[in-house]
């Protein structure tokens, strides 16, 4: 358990902002389509999180205000844009007009969070070709060049990799 | 999060798994029926890593460690406690604010109704069968709901019905010499085409097509403006491509569907009735299937394609002779009472509420439509000769 009866402490708060806060930044990233709002608005978010801490008991109701007031701040932060492009124009009609919209944002976020996890709990080195491929869009020959070692082998690692965020977590221990 | 999203999200999470049951995967097709963007989300994660491929980069990009503004744990609590009587103030000028806007968002309807015969000082009737024709030897034809009167202007080269102007195919012996033939609807008109291979299109008013007398071997493509509904004669040879202002086009084989690309709009959206329809923009291209809408930002500095399901009787069925709005924005609405009424809209106050007006003919006059939007109480209207206001 993450809390206790007497609201957030200062560590579980600490605790929380670890966790979350890439996923919230790449929640507002995905409104907003700006790196540094998505900051600023994710540390306003957080703020608010820990001046309301004495009324938080449980993490499931973190998360979800979480997302409820990055959600709010992102859109109002696009109605102050002055000179706002059309995409956003559509992002604001997408969002008050269509409940799944946001929804899908959420989920998407949170998959991502969730495949976050598992790969931190691969081995150095097969997390790291999985960062090079997929965080810096790296080929196969670039990887196994940089790594001095063959392509074979980067696919291998490559195919254990995808098959482990696959395989980490039974059924049964989500299906409840 | 509610009970129902948090189910959808873990069994989204076994998709990820790969440990969907069969009985999971219909109860979670069962929510993907219901929720389109989930659909679409659920599409980009079969898509074997691809789904990986474009997002992780800007998932991990955020990096809580890396937060510049604090360097310590410690430290971020301190900092992110300060501005908390900003806050507070913000949050109290807010509460203020939402007051007074709800208090003054209050209707009174029965007065508007005794006002209502001053504020309309006169109607105007709705748009009919009206275009200009310029056909590829240089006439113009005016055409309207008589037929008789020009029947004989266009020669061998068009046949004219009720609303609608029918191209000939040329000869076949005729080489085709580069000419074009172009209809044009004025704001208040709407007219159907004959095309030469048979196809539809019918024009919404203030709308152009042009399209060459002959259309070439491999291909047919028109060029439009406007609102354009299409029902194109199947022909697997030769594909039908639209073209449109922004350098985007639509490219189908045999198909139904609608466009709507006005200038003064910001967004192109086609919508697929039948068959299948591909977009194209720039590098990006989309498929779309029937019932889905796709939407091009055309102003936006890196112009996305955006796709979306959408109720079908809302887009087309203006070509029916109807106005369907679903929950709409008062300023889409008023675009297209602008267009069919040929009025000039000026707005007193910013309007925020949506709107639903379900099929209302549009044969009727504006006064009908205006009344029916005046009765929610969130809006009144003027009319004035061509003028209207749009008040509170």
């Amino acid at each position: 358990m993450l809390t206790n009866e007497t609201g957030l402490s200062k560590d579980t708060f600490n605790e929380i902002f670890e966790r979350y806060y890439r996923s919230i930044c790449y929640f507002i990233f995905q409104l907003t389509d700006n790196r540094q709002q998505a900051e600023d608005i994710a540390s306003e978010c957080f703020q608010k999180v820990w001046i309301n801490r004495m009324n938080f008991h449980e993490l499931p109701a973190v998360k979800v205000f979480l997302y409820k007031a990055a959600r709010n701040a992102a859109l109002d932060y696009l109605k102050s844009v002055k000179v706002r492009s059309t995409a956003h124009d559509e992002i604001l009609y997408f969002s008050e007009h269509s409940e799944d919209f946001v929804l899908a944002k959420i989920i998407k976020t949170q998959l991502l969070h969730y495949i976050y996890d598992k790969v931190e709990t691969m081995s150095p080195k097969v997390k790291q070709i999985f960062n090079l491929i997929y965080r810096d869009g790296l080929s196969t020959r670039e990887i196994s060049q940089k790594l001095n070692t063959s392509e074979q082998h980067v696919r291998n690692v490559k195919t254990r990799a995808l098959n482990s965020l696959k395989k980490s977590l039974t059924p049964q221990s989500l299906d409840c | 999060m509610s009970a129902e999203q948090e189910r959808i999200e873990k069994l989204f999470r076994l998709f990820v798994d790969g440990s969907l049951t069969e009985l999971q995967r219909i109860e979670l097709e069962g929510y993907l029926r219901k929720h389109p963007e989930l659909d679409a989300l659920f599409a980009d994660l079969s898509d074997g890593d691809a789904f990986l491929a474009r997002e992780w980069a800007d998932f991990v990009a955020f990096d809580p460690a890396a937060d510049t503004r604090e360097t310590n744990r410690s430290g971020r609590v301190r900092k992110l406690f300060l501005p908390i009587q900003i806050a507070a103030g913000l949050f109290l000028f807010l509460l203020a604010f939402a007051a007074i806007w709800f208090y003054k968002a209050a209707p009174n309807n029965r007065v508007d109704m005794q006002v209502r015969t001053e504020r309309y000082k006169n109607d105007v009737i709705a748009g009919s069968n009206r275009a200009v024709a310029t056909l590829a030897d240089g006439n113009l034809l005016f055409l309207g709901d008589t037929v008789s009167t020009h029947a004989a202007a266009g020669g061998n080269a068009v046949a004219l019905s009720e609303g609608q102007i029918r191209f000939k195919p040329l000869e076949k012996d005729r080489p085709n010499n580069g000419s074009f033939n172009s209809v044009t609807t004025p704001h208040g008109g709407q007219y159907s085409v004959i095309l030469p291979d048979g196809s539809l299109a019918k024009l919404n008013a203030g709308s152009n097509i042009r399209f060459p007398a002959a259309f070439e071997k491999k291909r047919r493509e028109v060029e439009i403006l406007g609102e354009v509904y299409f029902d194109v004669v199947s022909d697997k040879t030769r594909p039908f491509i639209v073209k449109l202002p922004n350098g985007a086009q639509i490219e189908v084989l045999g198909t139904s569907f609608n466009v709507k690309a006005y200038p003064d709009d910001t967004v192109i959206k086609t919508t697929l009735e039948k068959g299948s329809v591909k977009f194209k923009a720039g590098e990006d291209a989309l498929l779309i299937k029937p019932g889905e809408q796709i939407q091009l930002a055309t102003q936006a500095s890196n112009p996305v394609l955006l796709k979306r399901t959408v109720g079908l009787d809302t887009e087309t069925s203006w070509k029916d002779g109807y106005f369907n709005f679903e929950n709409a924005e008062l300023k889409t609405i008023m675009k297209e009472v602008a267009r069919w009424y040929d009025v000039d809209v000026e707005y007193k106050t910013q309007i925020t509420e949506q709107f639903s007006i379900l099929m209302l003919p549009r044969s009727f006059s504006i006064s009908r439509l205006l009344e029916l939007l005046e009765l929610t109480g969130h809006v009144k209207f003027t009319i004035d000769g061509r003028r209207v206001t749009v008040m509170t």
